[in-house]
């Protein structure tokens, strides 16, 4: 009697891990990225940016907080705003995705600028990105250097 | 003699009636002339009320020459104002305006201009690259802040610089020569309009983004074609 109540009570701390780590895993900030890619910058320029859709599923809302990507010394989170009939880079603290809806980073609106490439950024060069949420957790999306048609 | 009275008057009711007729005509005509020759039918370009001449300036090619107003006489040009270390904006126009000369038939009719307003990082080589990487058709132009102020000022195409300078942001107005201790990170605020000068190098029209390249290059080619 006592091993089975030691057994289940073993069990028991067993499910209640299980269910712990399944609520832990799905608290952390978790994007469903599509279409991502850097934009093939014209020869001697040490700027580019990276585009793609980023997509929350989850119930409540995620926040990057910040930006890094593995060719460049900087990347940040920027977007364009026209004041008049002029252009300026206004940069991102962060950038929220709310609940069960997605942003679109594309050409002349947000986007993710990076500066100064450690290693050229030619045609198909591999470029990850690392995004930091505001729940400390991190994810990375693995793109590539198209040249924009 | 009542016959005669109603017959002249029948002659006179027929002549007005004519005239009204070859008036309305008329007038039907110059309005539906009008309409197709009017600049109310460009898509997005906007006409000034009258053409201005280019004034006197002299700026640097991407090839190393020096040019002025002539550069502009014996084609139509598109000229937009920007820097090459910019990121998302820029490439983003000049993909359109390079597209806009693909798809044009009249190679030697239409030309690009790219005015760079940031001669102290656009030197002439990196400017080469730079309009050759979106199109050989597009020229590129730099030179000494002041000649670039007033070019831009004569189109009314605004632009200053920011720098983070000790922690704080120092605002370069144009025609300023960039702080030799602001270093190679900085933003340059430009005009988002493309200005259009006519085989006459005259200053004709603008518009402004946004814009797809084949509804710009229809409006060309009602202007190329009057």
């Amino acid at each position: 009697m006592s091993s089975g109540i030691s057994v289940f009570y073993r069990n028991k701390y067993l499910l209640a891990s299980f269910f712990f780590l399944l609520l832990s895993q799905s608290a952390h900030a978790d994007l469903v990225v599509e279409s991502a890619w850097v934009k093939l910058a014209p020869p001697a320029i040490q700027m580019s940016a990276a585009y793609m859709k980023l997509s929350n599923q989850q119930q409540q809302v995620q926040v990057i907080t910040q930006v890094s990507a593995d060719c460049c010394a900087s990347a940040m989170l920027h977007v364009n705003k026209v004041q008049g009939d002029k252009v300026f880079m206004e940069h991102l603290d962060q950038l929220s995705i709310p609940a069960q809806s997605s942003v679109d980073l594309k050409p002349g609106e947000v986007h993710i600028m990076l500066m100064k490439p450690r290693i050229p950024l030619v045609l198909d060069t591999p470029v990850r990105i690392t995004f930091t949420f505001s729940d400390g957790s991190r994810q990375s999306v693995e793109t590539l250097v198209k040249r924009d048609e | 003699m009542t016959g005669q009275t109603n017959t002249a008057a029948n002659k006179k009711m027929l002549a007005i009636v004519f005239s009204v007729v070859i008036l309305l005509s008329m007038g039907l005509g110059v309005v539906a002339g009008a309409q197709y020759f009017s600049p109310s039918s460009l898509n997005v370009t906007q006409l000034l009320p009258a053409p201005k001449s280019l004034p006197e300036f002299s700026l640097e090619n991407h090839r190393g020459q020096l040019v002025g107003p002539m550069q502009f006489k014996g084609q139509w040009s598109l000229v937009f104002f920007g820097f090459t270390s910019c990121p998302d904006f820029c490439p983003l126009e000049l993909q359109k305006l390079a597209k806009v000369l693909a798809l044009n038939e009249n190679r030697e009719l239409l030309s690009v201009v790219f005015i760079s307003v940031d001669p102290e990082r656009d030197t002439r080589e990196k400017l080469a690259g730079y309009v050759s990487f979106f199109s050989p058709g597009i020229l590129g132009l730099r030179g000494g802040n002041g000649e670039l102020a007033k070019v831009a000022q004569f189109f009314g195409a605004a632009y200053d610089r920011s720098v983070i300078i000790d922690g704080k942001v120092l605002t370069v107005p144009a025609g300023i020569n960039m702080p030799t201790n602001a270093g190679d990170i900085y933003q340059v605020n430009h005009s988002t309009r493309i200005f259009l000068v006519n085989p006459a190098a005259e200053f004709v029209g603008t518009f402004a983004p946004p814009f797809e390249a084949e509804t710009l290059l229809a409006d060309m080619q009602q202007l190329m074609g009057r």
